[in-house]
C-alpha cells in the first residue's frame, strides 16, 4: 500500500534523506531504528507533507496514488496518520472542535454526510476508553497543559477517531513511563485491524515488546542500511549500532 | 477645526424641539456643551488621543436626526442629576461635548446600596431607518456601595442605511460595588460609532468593561477609568475582528489615583483584508497611587499586506512602589499548530479559521458572564465564517 | 511620610549635593560672534569657515525653512523657553591661530590641559590604546589624532570643516541625505548654523583598526553647540565610533542641537556608542544643557548592520531618538540605551526603527532609571512597511524607580503593515527590589553601594555593548549619578 522509491529530501538546503526504498503492505508493522540525526523523523515528516521539507528526488505512492502530489490534509484523509514526537499545544482550540473539524473534513472527502453533534460526542466518549483518557479532556484546548504522557495518549486517541490505515508512530515511547507506555501501545493494538499498517520509529526494544514488528530497518546517514526481522531489534538493544556501521564500512 | 457648522446650526434651529422631547436634566447641560464643542471643534489627528481616526470625516456626511421621539421616561431618579455629566467632562472632548449638546434620552440604571441584581440588564439598540440617521445616546450606571449589577448592551442595525451613533456612558462604582458592563457591537459596515465610556471606581469596588467590535464600518471606543478608592480594581477586555474597509480604534486610559488598586487590560485584534485597527492604552499612575498593580496586554494578527495595525501601550508613572507592565505583539498564526491540524485532515482555510478563533477566545475566556461567553463564541465563529445562514448559526441563533 | 521615604530623601539630597566632576571652565582666548540669529549670522559662520557656495545655500535654505517652524511640544518635557536670539552661534577657542591649529605646538596649552583634565589626551603617545580622537570645543575641532595612520588605509577621519575643504564631493553627496534639513525644528536649526563635528569615511572592505572617537566640550558662555557628524561606511567595511560630552557648570541653560547622520552600505557595520554627560544642572534644576539631538542611520545596503548604544546620564533635558531606517534587505539594527535622570533632569529618549525592506530585524533594549524629582520617558516607534516581508522586532523597555517623586514613562508606537512581520514589545516598571537590597545588606554591602551594584546589574545588558574603556567609564558614571539614591 505504501511504496517509497529512491526518496531524497532536504531541509533548509541540507540533504537528510539520500535514497530511501521501502515497501509496506497492508497489515505490516515496520520498525525504523537508528541514531539521532539518521533521518527517521525527516522521513515521517516528508511522508505527511511538512512544508519545511523538500523532496528532491524519488517517489512515494500510497494506495496507488502519488502521495507527494497531495496536500497534508488530503494525505490525512487518505488514511495517513502521524503520531508526533512533540505534539504542539494549540491554546484556545478545544479538543472537541478540533476533532469534529478533522473528522467531518475526512467524511466530506469520502463523500459522507458530516456527523451531527450528538453522534460525534458519543464517538468521542467511546474512543476515550481506548486510551483511558480523562473525560475532562474534551473541554480542554488541544494538548494545552497536557503532561508528556497525556499528549501521547491524546495522539492515539485521535488515531482512534480518525481510523487511519497507515500510522507513523514517531518515538511515541519517548518520555513515557512503563504504565503510560503500556496504555498507549495497547491502545494502538486495540485499534489495529488486519489491514492497518504502521511505521514505528523508536530507539528502544520496549515499545516493540508491545507492538510487534514484522520488519526492522536501520536508518543511517539518510539510507536504510540494514533490514531484518524482529530479532534485529533485539540485537541492536544488546549491541547498539556501532557493529552495523563497521559491517557497512568493511 | 473641520466643519462643525452643520451640528451647530442644527442645535440652534432645533433647540426647542430637542428640549421639548427630552428630560430637563439633559436640557440643562446643552449650553455648556455647545460652547465647548464650538471651542474644541472636531479633533484633528494631531490630537494624541485621536491620531488614529479621522473624526471630521466621519461626521462630515449629512445624517438625519429624529428629534421628536419622546424619551422612555420623563422622570429620572433624583440621583441622576447629581451624577450626570460629572465624569463625562465636555470641556476636554469634542465627541462628548457633541453628544451632550444633542442627546435626546438617557437611560439610567440605578442600583441602591447592597442590592444585587440576579439577572443582567440587557439593552438592545437596533438601528432601522429609510434615510441616513444619526443617534446620540446616553447611559448612566450607578451602583451604590456594595451593589452588584451586570449590564449588557448590544448594537444591531437592520437594512443597509448609513448610521452614525455617538454614545456617552458614565459608570459610578460605589465602595465595594461590582459592575460589569459589556458593549457588544454586531451591526454592519455602514454603521459608524463613537462610544465614550467614563467610569469611576471607589474603594474596594470592581469594574469589568468589555468591548466587542465585530461588524461596524468604523468604531471608536474610548474608555477612561479612574480608580479613586483604595483597593479598587478594573478589568478591561476588548476584541475586534475586522475585514473589508473596517476601522476599529480602541483608546483607553486607566488612571490609578488611590493606593493599592489593580488593573488588568487585554485587547486582541484580528485585522484582515484592507481593514485597520488601532489600540492605544495608557496607564497613568499618580504619585499617591503606591502599590499599584497593573498589567496591560495587546496582541494582534495582521492578515494581509493591505491591513494595518497601530498599537501604542503607554505607561506613565509618578509613584515609586508599583508593579506595572505592558506588552504588545503583532504576529502570525503558529505554523506548527497549522501543520498539526492539517495532518489531522483539517484544510488550511479551516485550520486558519480555527486558530483565529482560538486567538480571540482568550478574551472570551476572561469574560465573567458565562451565558454571554457562550453567545460570543458563536458570534465570533459566525463572524470569522462570514456566513449568515449556515446550519450552525441558525441553530445557535435561535 | 514613612521612614523609608525619609531615608530616600536624605539620599537624594546627598546625591544632589555632589559636584559635577567636569564643571570647570577653561580660560582661553575665544572668539565669540555676537548673539542673535539672522541670515547674516548664517552667512558669517559660513564665511568664517571659508565654505563653498553650495554649503552656504544649504544653510540658507535650512534657515529660511526654520523660520517657518515652531518649536515642537510633543515631548513629555517641561522645556524652559529658549530665546534663540540670546545665543551666540559661533565660538572659536582656537581663533588666535589664524588657520586653526595644524600641529600640537600650535594648540593653546590651555586647551591641551582642558582635554587632559577630561581624560582625553590629544598627544597620540598618551592616547588610550586603539582610540583616535577628534576633540571639539565649542564650535571648532581642536585636534584630530591618528589621522595620518588611518589615512594609510584610506580611512578619512577629520573635522567636518576640513572634510568640506578636502573631500567636498563626499560631504556634498551625503550631507543631509539621512537627516534632511526639513526633518524637524532642531534639524533645520542645526543645518543652518552647524559649526563643527566629525566626518568619517571607511572605504570598501576596510575594517577600521581603531575606535574612532569624538569628544565634545562646551566651554564658552552664552553659546550653543551645533555639531554635525557624518559617518559613511562603505561596502563590507566596519567601524566602531564613540562619542563623549561634557560642559562646565553654568547657571543658564546651554543649548546643544546636534545632528548625526550615518550611512551603512552593503554588508557594512557601524557601532555608535555615546556616553553623554553634559552638565545636568544643579540640585534645584538651575542650569544644565538642553540636549536636543537628531541621530539617524540609513541602512542602505543589504545585510548591513547598525547598532546605537547610549548611556545618558547628563543634561537638564535630553530629547533624542537615535533611529534606524532599514532600507537594505536583511539589514539589522540595534538600539541599547541606559538613561539615568536625577534631581530635576528630564529625558524623553528612545528610537525609531523603520522597516522598509524584507527580512530586516531590529532589537530595542531600553533601561530607564529615575531618581529625585526627575522625569524619564522612553518613546519609540516601530514601523513595518508593506514591503518588509518577514520583518522582526523585539523591544524591551524597563524602568526602575528610585524615588516617589520621580516619573517613569513608556510611550511605544507600533505601526504594522505587513502580515508576515513579528513585532513584540514588553515593558515593565518597578521600584528597586527590596529583596535584592536586603540581600546585599545582609552580606555587609552598604546600602548606597548596593544600589549602585543593583543598578549596574540592571543596566548590564546595555553596558556590555560598549567598548571596554567606555564600559568602565559608564559604570563609574552610573554609580556616581545615583550614589545612595534608594527607594
Amino acid at each position: 500500500m505504501l511504496e517509497i522509491k529512491n526518496l531524497h529530501a532536504t531541509v533548509s538546503g541540507k540533504e537528510i534523506l539520500k535514497g530511501i526504498d521501502l515497501t509496506i503492505r497492508p497489515g505490516e508493522i515496520h520498525a525504523l531504528m537508528g541514531q539521532n540525526g539518521a533521518g527517521k523523523s525527516t522521513l515521517s515528516n516528508v511522508l505527511v507533507g511538512h512544508p519545511a521539507y523538500t523532496v528532491t528526488e524519488g517517489s512515494v505512492t500510497f494506495n496507488g496514488k502519488d502521495l507527494l502530489a497531495l496536500s497534508p490534509d488530503e494525505r490525512s484523509h487518505e488514511g495517513l496518520f502521524l503520531s508526533f514526537q512533540q505534539p504542539v499545544e494549540i491554546p484556545g482550540v478545544s479538543m472537541a472542535n478540533f476533532m469534529r473539524a478533522a473528522l467531518n473534513a475526512k467524511r466530506k472527502y469520502l463523500g459522507q454526510e458530516p456527523l451531527d453533534a450528538s453522534s460525534f460526542l458519543k464517538l468521542m466518549r467511546e474512543k476515550r476508553k481506548v486510551v483511558e483518557l480523562d473525560s475532562k479532556l474534551a473541554n480542554r484546548s488541544v494538548n494545552e497543559g497536557f503532561s508528556g504522557g497525556e499528549k501521547k495518549r491524546n495522539e492515539i486517541y485521535q488515531m482512534a477517531i480518525l481510523e487511519p490505515t497507515m500510522c507513523i508512530l514517531d518515538e511515541t515511547d519517548s518520555g513515557l513511563d512503563v504504565d503510560a507506555l503500556r496504555i498507549v501501545a495497547e491502545g494502538f493494538n486495540k485499534l489495529r485491524t488486519p489491514e492497518t499498517s504502521a511505521i514505528v520509529i523508536t530507539h528502544y526494544q520496549r515499545l516493540l515488546d508491545y507492538i510487534k514488528p514484522n520488519f526492522v530497518h536501520v536508518l543511517l546517514g539518510g539510507r536504510i542500511v540494514k533490514s531484518g526481522g524482529p530479532e534485529l531489534a533485539l540485537e541492536i538493544e544488546q549491541r547498539g549500532f556501532d557493529w552495523i556501521k563497521e559491517e557497512i564500512e568493511s | 477645526m473641520k466643519d462643525i457648522s452643520q451640528y451647530i446650526e442644527l442645535f440652534r434651529t432645533e433647540r426647542a424641539l430637542l428640549d421639548s422631547h427630552s428630560q430637563a436634566l439633559l436640557n440643562a447641560h446643552r449650553d455648556e456643551a455647545a460652547e465647548a464643542f464650538m471651542r474644541l471643534g472636531f479633533p484633528s489627528r494631531k490630537v494624541e488621543r485621536y491620531r488614529y481616526t479621522d473624526v471630521a470625516e466621519a461626521f462630515a456626511p449629512n445624517y438625519g436626526l429624529k428629534l421628536d421621539t419622546p424619551p422612555a421616561a420623563m422622570n429620572l431618579p433624583e440621583v441622576a442629576a447629581t451624577r450626570y455629566g460629572t465624569l463625562a467632562n465636555v470641556q476636554n472632548d469634542a465627541i462628548t461635548a457633541l453628544n451632550t449638546m444633542l442627546v435626546q434620552d438617557v437611560i439610567v440604571i440605578y442600583v441602591p446600596a447592597d442590592q444585587r441584581r440576579e439577572h443582567p440588564v440587557q439593552l438592545t439598540n437596533t438601528l432601522r431607518s429609510s434615510v441616513p440617521l444619526m443617534q446620540n445616546r446616553r447611559l448612566l450606571i450607578i451602583a451604590e456601595a456594595g451593589a452588584e449589577v451586570q449590564v449588557l448592551q448590544t448594537d444591531k442595525a437592520e437594512g443597509g442605511q448609513d448610521f452614525l451613533t455617538t454614545q456617552v456612558t458614565e459608570i459610578f462604582v460605589g465602595e465595594g460595588a461590582h459592575v460589569e458592563f459589556y458593549d457588544m457591537e454586531d451591526s454592519h459596515s455602514r454603521c459608524h460609532r463613537f462610544h465614550q465610556v467614563y467610569a469611576q471606581v471607589a474603594a474596594g469596588g470592581h469594574l469589568t468593561h468589555t468591548t466587542f467590535t465585530l461588524a461596524s464600518g468604523l468604531s471608536r471606543n474610548q474608555a477612561d477609568v479612574r480608580l479613586v478608592g483604595q483597593g479598587a480594581d478594573a478589568l478591561l477586555l476588548g476584541c475586534a475582528i475586522t475585514d473589508g474597509q473596517q476601522h476599529v480604534d480602541n483608546n483607553t486610559l486607566i488612571e490609578h489615583i488611590a493606593p493599592g488598586c489593580t488593573s488588568r487590560e487585554l485587547y486582541k485584534y484580528v485585522v484582515d483584508q484592507q481593514s485597520s485597527g488601532a489600540f492605544a492604552g495608557r496607564v497613568l499612575v499618580r504619585q499617591e497611587a503606591e502599590k499599584t498593580d497593573s498589567i496591560e496586554r495587546n496582541a494582534n494578527l495582521v492578515c494581509t499586506e493591505q491591513a494595518r495595525m497601530w498599537t501604542q501601550p503607554m505607561l506613565e508613572i509618578y509613584a515609586d512602589d508599583v508593579k506595572c507592565s505592558h506588552g504588545s505583539t503583532v504576529g502570525q498564526l503558529n505554523n506548527d499548530a497549522l501543520f498539526y491540524m492539517r495532518q489531522r485532515g483539517i484544510s488550511e482555510a479551516e485550520a486558519r479559521m480555527l486558530l483565529k478563533q482560538a486567538f480571540a477566545s482568550e478574551v472570551l475566556a476572561a469574560i465573567p458572564l458565562e451565558a454571554l461567553r457562550q453567545r460570543l463564541h458563536v458570534l465570533v465563529e459566525k463572524r470569522f465564517r462570514n456566513c449568515e445562514d449556515c446550519k450552525l448559526c441558525q441553530k445557535n441563533n435561535r | 511620610m514613612s521612614s523609608d521615604q525619609e531615608t530616600t530623601n536624605a539620599f537624594v539630597r546627598s546625591v544632589a549635593e555632589r559636584t559635577y566632576e567636569y564643571g570647570f571652565t577653561t580660560t582661553v582666548e575665544t572668539e565669540v560672534i555676537d548673539r542673535g540669529l539672522t541670515e547674516d549670522t548664517v552667512r558669517l559662520i559660513s564665511e568664517k569657515k571659508g565654505e563653498p557656495e553650495w554649503l552656504l545655500d544649504f544653510r540658507l535654505k535650512a534657515f529660511r525653512y526654520w523660520l517657518t517652524l515652531e518649536q515642537p511640544t510633543w515631548g513629555h518635557l517641561k522645556m524652559p523657553e529658549i530665546d534663540y536670539q540670546a545665543i551666540s552661534y559661533y565660538a572659536d577657542p582656537t581663533a588666535k591661530k589664524k588657520q586653526g591649529p595644524k600641529s600640537l605646538d600650535e594648540i593653546d596649552p590651555e586647551l591641551m590641559k582642558t582635554f587632559d583634565k577630561l581624560g582625553i589626551p590629544l598627544e597620540e603617545r598618551l592616547a588610550l590604546s586603539g582610540t583616535a580622537v577628534d576633540a571639539v570645543m565649542d564650535s571648532v575641532s581642536v585636534k584630530t589624532t591618528f589621522r595620518e595612520k588611518l589615512a594609510e588605509q584610506g580611512i578619512i577621519f577629520c573635522s567636518i570643516s576640513e572634510a568640506v575643504r578636502e573631500h567636498p564631493d563626499l560631504v556634498r553627496k551625503y550631507l543631509g541625505s539621512v537627516v534632511p534639513y526639513r526633518d524637524n525644528f532642531f534639524a533645520a536649526l542645526n543645518s543652518a548654523v552647524f559649526s563643527d563635528g566629525s566626518f568619517v569615511y571607511i572605504p570598501k572592505g576596510v575594517r577600521c583598526p581603531m575606535e574612532l572617537s569624538t569628544y565634545f566640550r562646551i566651554n564658552a558662555q552664552g553659546t550653543g553647540q551645533f555639531e554635525r557628524t557624518l559617518i559613511v561606511c562603505d561596502e563590507d567595511a566596519y567601524v566602531s565610533y564613540l562619542e563623549g560630552c561634557t560642559a562646565p557648570m553654568r547657571d543658564e541653560n546651554q543649548l546643544h542641537a546636534a545632528i548625526v547622520e550615518i550611512v551603512v552600505e552593503n554588508r557594512a557595520e557601524v557601532k555608535y556608542s555615546t556616553v553623554q554627560n553634559w552638565y545636568p544642572g544643579d540640585k534645584d534644576g538651575k542650569g544644565g544643557v538642553l540636549n536636543l539631538v537628531t541621530k539617524r542611520g540609513l541602512l542602505r545596503g543589504v545585510n548591513s548592520k547598525l547598532s546605537w548604544t547610549q548611556v545618558e546620564t547628563g543634561s537638564a533635558i535630553t530629547w533624542k531618538y537615535p533611529s534606524c531606517v532599514l532600507a537594505g534587505e536583511g539589514s539589522q539594527a540595534e538600539f541599547y540605551s541606559v538613561a539615568v535622570t536625577n534631581n530635576f533632569q528630564q529625558a524623553d529618549t528612545g528610537t525609531k526603527m523603520i522597516h522598509l525592506a524584507p527580512r530586516t530585524s531590529s532589537t530595542i533594549i531600553s533601561k530607564g532609571i529615575s531618581a529625585g524629582r526627575s522625569q524619564n520617558s522612553y518613546r519609540g516607534l516601530v514601523r513595518v512597511a508593506p514591503k518588509a516581508e518577514g520583518a522582526r522586532n523585539y523591544s524591551s523597555c524597563d524602568s526602575l524607580l528610585l524615588s516617589s517623586t520621580c516619573g517613569a514613562h513608556t510611550f511605544p508606537y507600533m505601526d504594522i503593515q505587513n502580515p508576515t512581520a513579528v513585532v513584540e514589545h514588553e515593558a515593565t516598571t518597578s521600584k528597586i527590589s527590596e529583596d535584592q537590597l536586603f540581600y546585599c545588606q545582609q552580606r555587609g554591602i552598604p546600602q548606597e553601594e548596593a544600589v549602585g551594584l543593583i543598578v549596574n546589574g540592571y543596566a548590564k545588558d546595555v553596558l556590555n555593548k560598549l567598548p571596554m574603556e567606555f564600559a568602565v567609564e559608564a559604570q563609574k558614571l552610573l554609580s556616581v549619578s545615583l550614589e545612595g539614591t534608594v527607594g
